[in-house]
């Protein structure tokens, strides 16, 4: 991927790679499209080039943040075995499956259950302060730009980082990735944000619970909730269980007084 | 009509932000809430639908083949059933996201059932693929997101109506204690998804996990 224009190309493809989404084999279909740039340039004889996506048309599953590591690595063996280097379909094909389900374990849990959550807390009380100091109508607007500010400036450079890094690295990057204790920075990501949030609830206690009793019920729904939670209670559930609570308090509050 | 059909174009682009395009959280209650809000005049009450919306069902994540409750149908249904009525009452936007979670739900039912139907398409691509015609990866790929997009089109085209409608004439039956009761859940529902937080970043950290261990094993 010398060529800018292929590396480009494969960047912006690699956001459609869940567009044929299907139960069979998953990304298969986004993977290749994907690559379908690079193949070109790669294989010019149509033949070549029709093996190579048959090749990889077989059960793909991935985080879609990571798939710039498996494109970087693919390409990089892939014109390997063109240039007549010890590299041969059946090890692409396995190093390709053998990579994805690990990179689809830390994409995971480091965007979807870590990084997002922590970005919502972020853009909230970013949102509370702004309160403060901005007319109402345009401190709405800053919770939803902070929130895609703070996910998309860690989530845009780094698919493309992971492309440069995993074409330049080939299976070194699997190495780096090994070593980086990704469960560390997702501990000290998660710190901040039970902090963060930690300031958010005291204050919406005390913006929004005026009575002493006020500010138990809600400390008492925020400890059931996390009793709940702990016991694998679905949040739909719990959310039904919380509106039917608030009616029945307040029904209950008119038969005895 | 054409209200009804902007609304369920727009909301279909935005969905498609949540599988099949880029992922760049778009689809999130929190923005796409907001969104339908200031359309619909009122930005205040859709940031707050989709503050709920998004800390409630945060921990509700696709791994793998797991599809979870679509809450970007959720907060965009209950923003629109509850602004198009009683605008700036809490208890018509608690009981628009009351009947738009089943909603959230069945949109994930349709979810799945285009992505078993997207396996015809992927076999069609590979024996496109198989006779020479690579052309077929980038119909694929199109094929696809329409998919994704009528999928979505049709869902908010056929519900917006009929949940407004519902939202109309079941909210002034609702007895007072009811109404005030929506009231108090209004404040209440942040704090729940708060909690929800917190045991999402400090997961098998509580005591309480245990009980939850045990209830998986059994």
């Amino acid at each position: 991927m010398k060529d800018r224009m292929t590396f480009v190309a494969v960047f912006a493809h690699s956001f459609f790679l869940q567009a044929l989404w299907n139960f069979e084999r998953m990304q298969n279909v986004g993977f290749v499209f994907g690559l379908m740039s690079f193949f070109r340039h790669l294989y010019p004889d149509r033949k070549a080039r029709r093996e190579a996506f048959l090749r990889h048309f077989g059960y793909f599953n991935t985080h879609p943040y990571l798939i710039g590591i498996v494109y970087g690595i693919v390409a990089t063996l892939e014109k390997d075995m063109r240039d007549g280097k010890p590299v041969n379909a059946r090890q692409i094909e396995m190093i390709r499956n053998n990579v994805a389900g690990p990179l689809a374990a830390i994409g995971d849990t480091f965007f979807w259950a870590t990084w997002r959550p922590f970005s919502v807390l972020i853009s909230i009380g970013i949102t509370m302060l702004s309160y403060r100091y901005l007319p109402e109508y345009f401190a709405v607007f800053v919770c939803p730009v902070v929130f895609l500010f703070v996910y998309n400036v860690m989530h845009i450079p780094f698919r493309y980082w992971s492309l440069y890094v995993g074409y330049q690295l080939n299976v070194g990057i699997i190495e780096i990735l090994s070593k980086l204790e990704f469960h560390y920075v997702v501990n000290l990501v998660r710190g901040i944000g039970v902090l963060v949030l930690g300031l958010i609830f005291t204050a919406y206690v005390f913006i929004f619970a005026n009575t002493l009793t006020a500010k138990l019920v809600f400390i008492g729904v925020f400890l059931t909730t996390i009793f709940f939670g702990c016991c694998r209670l679905p949040p739909s559930i719990l959310f039904y269980l919380v509106v039917l609570a608030s009616v029945a308090a307040v029904f209950l509050k008119g038969y005895i007084i | 009509m054409t209200e009804i059909l902007t609304i369920a174009l727009l909301a279909s682009i935005i969905c498609l932000d949540a599988t099949a395009v880029g992922q760049f959280m778009i689809s999130r209650p929190i923005v796409c809430a907001t969104i339908f809000g200031f359309l619909k005049g009122d930005p205040l009450t859709g940031l707050w639908v989709g503050v709920i919306a998004e800390l409630i069902w945060v921990s509700s994540l696709p791994m793998g083949a797991a599809v979870p409750i679509d809450t970007t149908a959720v907060s965009i249904l209950t923003v629109v059933w509850s602004l198009t009525t009683f605008p700036v009452q809490k208890g018509t936007i608690i009981l628009a996201l009351l009947i738009a979670v089943p909603c959230g739900l069945l949109f994930t039912k349709l979810d799945i059932w285009i992505r078993y139907l997207n396996v015809f398409i992927m076999r069609w691509v590979e024996k496109g693929i198989e006779s020479g015609k690579e052309i077929r990866i980038v119909q694929g790929v199109v094929i696809g997101l329409l998919m994704f997009f009528l999928k979505a089109f049709v869902f908010f085209a056929v519900l917006i109506v009929p949940g407004r409608n519902i939202v109309k004439h079941v909210f002034p039956l609702l007895p007072g204690y009811v109404v005030e009761g929506f009231g108090v859940a209004w404040y209440l529902l942040p704090i729940m998804g708060m909690g929800f937080i917190l045991v999402n970043f400090r997961d098998g950290k509580f005591p309480c996990r245990k009980v939850g261990e045990l209830k998986n094993e059994r």
